[in-house]
């Protein structure tokens, strides 16, 4: 298949004009009311290449490009080597592509910056820490008074529901209560992107559904930029308002597709929902061609 | 019949399960201390058989307690010496030696290790130099301390930093390049720089196995010092032990010895009490 034909297919599911007006109308509700307001972010003819450990080289990125406005929730989905990680880790200046770019704000990024949270699927919490020390961790960096962070780094505990648990080490928690202090790290540094990377994969299935529906109650208190990579199509078409599916070898968009569920979103019963599993089954057919292309 | 009895036919409500539990426990908890007790009987009653045996040996002419000395004969040793202050004097030499070559080895080491880490081009210069340094037998450069040193104290720290440096290197550089990559990339993530990611990965990440070389770091410590003053010194438990020896004072010997043992002992539990402050994280 031609790029050609990829491209105009990714244009077929675009929201149509009238969508494309309401989307932002439910993005600029009252509900925006925590912090920052969210970057917009351009990805820009990126292409990019890995040495394999076989020796043999292989193209990743094709000359991908889209563009996530201010405040949207973007997922990225495809299948493993579809360098969906690849393109978050551009997002977040960990490493730079051979050739196009990543704009955030009007910035070109080439190496991390304090505007953007990064979120792995492993919490990566500092085991010498406790709690709270490690949700402080990120404003120590940015050099915010002990006071200032102190009450910061509550305010996001408090928020995922570990207020409590502000003085217990990594150890002494569970893994969802774990992956809930990262996040809380991330909030705490008020960022204006979110950059997540498959952020709830290491989690059980209960308590997944758990912590995305409470992600998503805090995400649509906020201004956020939001982008998601995940494996898990349910995931990416319950919590984004957008889902961009790529394709593998080389990794390419086949589909850039508009969630229209309403907002707030009830994620535990949205599950259930005609209209979801529409759109997951929409989802699930772009990855199938985008496979077989 | 007994209250471990399972799988029998009585179906049990809830509170009698729960209770059943409790019972258990309780049998389980009666039976791990009385193995400890055991366990504990058993260590003493060879300890005091060997004594014994050792005492009637010398002292029915079955072994030669010129030789081997006695239990009797050693503690009779220890007594006079603590009392004539020249075990506290030594003591105290070998003590002031070994703690500063603990210190300024493990002070090194830990720096040399923390820096191998850091700086990936330091580290490939300097690792053969460290490969064959390492695999040289210090204490067979024993006489050139002496030679570079003199006969006093700072031959010893000398020869015992040799010792502990290479130690507490190896044993940090070990643990610091096994902190998990995962911890870095979060930090670089939020915009750390190098410097940040130092302090705040690095070294607390580094507790652990500084802490596994600095055990390691009492024992060499001592046995560098020892070693040193063994050979060549006008002081310390080491040049007792040389003097006792060369006029077969084998209770001298012998008492030293346990002196030693003491304060290694003594070293280690410092050590120890130290880690469990620093790593209640773990």
């Amino acid at each position: 298949m031609s790029m050609k034909t990829e491209v105009r297919k990714a244009e077929s599911v675009q929201p149509t004009d009238e969508q494309a007006v309401t989307e932002p109308a439910l993005n600029t509700g009252a509900r925006r009311t925590l912090g920052r307001s969210g970057a917009t972010i351009t990805v820009d003819h990126v292409s990019h290449a890995f040495a394999l450990a076989g020796g043999e080289d292989e193209l990743v990125l094709d000359q991908v490009s889209f563009e996530i406005p201010s405040g949207e929730f973007v997922a990225l989905v495809g299948p493993s080597g579809c360098g969906k990680t690849t393109v978050l880790n551009f997002m977040a200046g960990l490493i730079a592509p051979l050739s196009g770019q990543v704009v955030i704000n009007g910035d070109v990024i080439t190496r991390p910056t304090r505007h953007t949270g990064y979120m792995f699927a492993r919490d990566a919490l500092l085991p010498w820490r406790t709690a709270i020390a490690n949700v402080e961790s990120g404003l120590e960096i940015r050099g915010v008074s002990v006071k200032e962070r102190r009450e910061r780094a509550q305010n996001a505990l408090d928020l995922v529901g570990l207020g409590s648990f502000a003085h217990h080490y990594p150890k002494q928690l569970s893994q969802g209560m774990r992956q809930r202090v990262a996040v809380a790290r991330t909030l705490a540094m008020d960022p204006d992107t979110l950059l997540m990377d498959e952020p709830f994969a290491a989690l059980d299935a209960q308590t997944r559904i758990r912590v995305q529906g409470e992600f998503t109650r805090i995400w649509e208190n906020s201004n956020k930029t939001v982008v998601l990579v995940t494996h898990d199509l349910s995931e990416a078409v319950l919590m984004a308002d957008r889902v961009i599916v790529l394709a593998a070898r080389p990794g390419r968009i086949v589909a850039d597709i508009a969630i229209d569920l309403e907002r707030p979103r009830n994620v535990e019963e949205l599950r259930f929902s005609s209209r979801f599993l529409e759109l997951n089954s929409q989802v699930y057919e772009a990855l199938k061609k985008g496979e077989a292309s | 019949m007994s209250v471990l009895t399972t799988g029998s036919a009585t179906r049990l409500s809830p509170t009698e399960v729960l209770a059943r539990l409790h019972q258990q426990k309780a049998v389980r908890a009666a039976k791990s201390r009385r193995r400890t007790a055991g366990v504990w009987f058993t260590r003493l009653a060879i300890l005091a058989s060997f004594v014994i045996a050792w005492e009637w040996a010398s002292e029915s002419g079955a072994i030669n307690a010129a030789f081997f000395s006695q239990p009797s004969a050693i503690v009779d040793y220890m007594g006079k010496a603590i009392m004539d202050g020249s075990a506290v004097e030594n003591g105290i030499v070998t003590l002031r030696e070994m703690a500063l070559a603990f210190v300024i080895g493990s002070v090194a080491g830990i720096a040399f290790a923390l820096l191998r880490v850091s700086f990936p081009y330091f580290s490939d210069v300097s690792g053969p130099y460290i490969t064959v340094l390492n695999a040289l037998p210090r204490v067979a450069l024993a006489p050139m301390f002496v030679i570079w040193f003199g006969l006093g104290e700072e031959s010893k720290v000398a020869l015992a930093v040799s010792l502990v440096v290479f130690i507490v290197m190896i044993t940090t550089e070990a643990g610091t390049r096994s902190i998990e990559q995962e911890y870095i990339t979060a930090m670089r993530a939020m915009g750390a720089n190098r410097g940040q990611i130092f302090r705040r990965v690095l070294l607390p990440g580094s507790v652990p196995s500084i802490f596994a070389g600095l055990r390691l770091a009492v024992v060499y410590s001592l046995l560098g010092v020892v070693f040193g003053e063994m050979l060549a010194a006008n002081a310390g438990l080491g040049q007792q032990i040389q003097y006792f020896g060369s006029t077969f004072r084998t209770d001298g010997v012998l008492g030293t010895v346990l002196f030693l043992a003491v304060i290694a002992l003594a070293l280690n539990w410092l050590v120890a009490l130290a880690e469990t402050r620093l790593s209640r994280w773990r």
